[in-house]
């Protein structure tokens, strides 16, 4: 059965104190079907694979990034279309964007994939580009898929644009970095929009299951077209929005003329919770009531054609005396785990400019709050690579890579309390 | 404004957390369930004071430090900007309409040309030191060319050039000299 969405707002406060300086307010946004989970839907997919194939990849990493692609082809049907795009010094067509009619005959094309030469990324997504827009309208899921373990040198530029042009066009990408040479600035911001993201893979082992959990995501779909409106009242600024659930990431906010922010979030895919915080900044405030911020949600349920639309008014009251209201609990568990992302981010942005004490002690703030949160395990790690820092004035590529990742998935579980045990 | 007791940070009241500690700043008889626990931390692991300013309890800010005056010198058109000198500085594109007054505008400069958005960039003062925050601007904030990560600021310094969109700056720290 198809869901409706409910849209449910709460505010980090009920009443606002009057006072003569801005005041910040956070709003946190939780999305949630109507009735429970279940009923996603599987549509049409459409998927292109950028795979890294440059010397690095030889070996095991290749044999497994086969498979996975292999994987993928198993699991598509006649009503679906492929492509794979191989990079390296070159980019190559290997499988023309097709349905896929004859899935033995594109995992042979897959087998004969070689790896060598060095790692071109533009390339392979400009053939990549090609191919998804040789297709106006395609009434299902579209996804790029890119697996590199390298750096691309000179078109960091390029590649964050193409991304960007993609994502405009309605295609995700999942950025998917394999061992610890890649470039995680590079596909973060890549993937920096609201139906991307991009994961870390430690080793080749986990390609294939990282692979599986893609395509289940892309299975079951929830929503398409989702789209988040911010329309502040005069003077209320809108500082940042976060996405807290699935990933933790900073939301881009583009301005639009009459709308206020518009923030496109692509596909619901899966069963995941989907939870963003937004941080305003408001204005001196009278005594009275004032109106905030109005919020909207539209989003396209799968096979309907029409967009619905939820809408919520932020309007609160303003009181001359003191106001001490608690924080509702979720409010704070979603902020608390932004703010452990952001003071890591900022850590690793330090530590790349050479501010090692201050990064430091960055690291030792997100430890602390980490173990507020129940987090031990992410900061015992967090612990041994400023040790680490401390010692040698360097961070290891591999750890840095695993705290950035694993802190991202904070949010993963949305924003109930923690459960015992539970990873 | 409220001061982080750790840190010394100053932030806007209704801030549930320092965004330069990470410290809880919730009143402990707010507190409500689990979330609310008070802050415990032990002493080796508190943070230490992020800049080299001394701030009373009151917040009050005692200059030991020669306040450092910031310039910005629009290459595009020669214009130098003299930033006021308080803590949060909005680069942008002033829109009326919207109550959108940044105290860098660089309107003037062909902003909207150039591809500047009306909120597009802040910078950050702590004591002396200067960081640089992209807004999430459609066309991208660059600090000596590399592209900054949205909402992520970054400290820089004399000299540094500053792209939005492709309008370039030129960073000028001064130290202002005063009459003893």
């Amino acid at each position: 059965m198809e869901r409706d969405i409910r849209l449910d707002c709460t505010p980090s406060r009920q009443r606002l104190p009057a006072l003569s300086e801005e005041q910040v307010l956070y709003l946190l946004v939780e999305l949630l079907p109507a009735h429970g989970e279940g009923g996603e839907i599987r549509l049409p997919l459409d998927i292109c694979l950028v795979l890294d194939c440059s010397s690095s990849m030889r070996g095991d990493r290749l044999h497994q990034a086969k498979e996975a692609a292999r994987y993928i082809v198993g699991q598509l049907t006649p009503e679906d279309y492929f492509c794979l795009i191989t990079f390296n010094d070159r980019a190559t067509v290997t499988v023309p964007r097709q349905p896929v009619q004859t899935p033995a005959a594109i995992r042979a094309h897959i087998e004969e994939v070689q790896a060598s030469g060095g790692t071109e990324m533009g390339r392979g997504l400009e053939q990549a580009l090609e191919q998804m827009f040789r297709v106006v309208a395609f009434s299902g899921v579209r996804r790029l898929i890119l697996l590199t373990d390298g750096q691309t040198y000179g078109d960091e530029q390029r590649c964050v644009e193409l991304a960007r042009k993609a994502q405009e066009a309605g295609i995700g990408l999942t950025a998917l970095g394999l061992g610890s040479e890649w470039n995680e600035d590079l596909l973060s911001t890549m993937a920096a929009h609201g139906n991307s993201r991009s994961e870390y893979i430690a080793g080749e082992e986990a390609i294939v299951p990282l692979f599986q959990e893609e395509m289940r995501l892309l299975q079951g779909i929830v929503a398409q077209e989702m789209a988040l409106t911010l329309q502040p009242a005069a003077q209320v600024q809108v500082q940042h929005l976060f996405r807290v659930s699935p990933e933790i990431a900073p939301l881009p906010l583009h301005e639009t003329w009459e709308k206020g922010y518009e923030v496109p979030l692509g596909e619901w895919l899966g069963v995941q919770p989907q939870v963003f915080l937004a941080e305003l900044v408001l204005p001196a405030l009278s005594p009275g009531r004032h109106r905030l911020l109005h919020l909207s949600f539209s989003y396209r349920l799968p096979r309907e054609r029409i967009r619905r639309r939820e809408e919520y008014d932020l309007a609160l009251p303003c009181l001359a005396e003191k106001v001490d209201d608690g924080v509702p609990d979720k409010v704070r568990r979603a902020l608390e785990k932004v703010t452990a992302y952001r003071l890591q981010e900022q850590a690793w942005q330090e530590v790349r400019r050479g501010h090692l004490e201050q990064a430091t002690r960055r690291l030792a703030s997100v430890i602390t709050r980490l173990v507020q949160m129940g987090e031990e395990e992410l900061a015992r790690k967090i612990e041994e690579e400023t040790r680490r820092l401390q010692r040698t004035g360097q961070t290891s590529a591999a750890g840095k890579k695993d705290i950035r990742y694993r802190t991202r998935r904070l949010g993963r579980h949305g924003v109930e309390p923690k459960e015992t045990g539970a990873r | 404004m409220i001061v982080c007791p750790y840190c010394h940070h100053r932030v806007l009241e209704g801030t549930l957390f320092c965004p330069e500690c990470g410290a809880s700043l919730v009143p402990e008889e707010a507190g409500e369930g689990t979330g609310h626990t008070p802050e415990v931390q032990p002493e080796g692991d508190r943070p230490a004071p992020a800049s080299p300013e001394t701030t009373s309890s009151e917040g009050r800010t005692t200059a030991h430090i020669a306040p450092t005056e910031l310039r910005l010198l629009v290459l595009n058109s020669g214009r130098t900007i003299v930033c006021p000198p308080q803590e949060v500085i909005l680069i942008g594109r002033s829109d009326p309409a919207g109550a959108i007054f940044p105290e860098v505008d660089l309107g003037p400069d062909n902003g909207y040309l150039a591809g500047v958005s009306r909120r597009h960039a802040r910078i950050i003062r702590r004591g002396n030191e200067f960081y640089l925050e992209d807004l999430g601007s459609l066309n991208g904030t660059f600090l000596n060319r590399d592209r900054l990560t949205a909402h992520l600021p970054v400290p820089f310094q004399d000299g540094d050039e500053i792209r939005l969109g492709n309008l370039v700056m030129r960073v000028i720290l001064e130290k202002i000299q005063r009459e003893v």
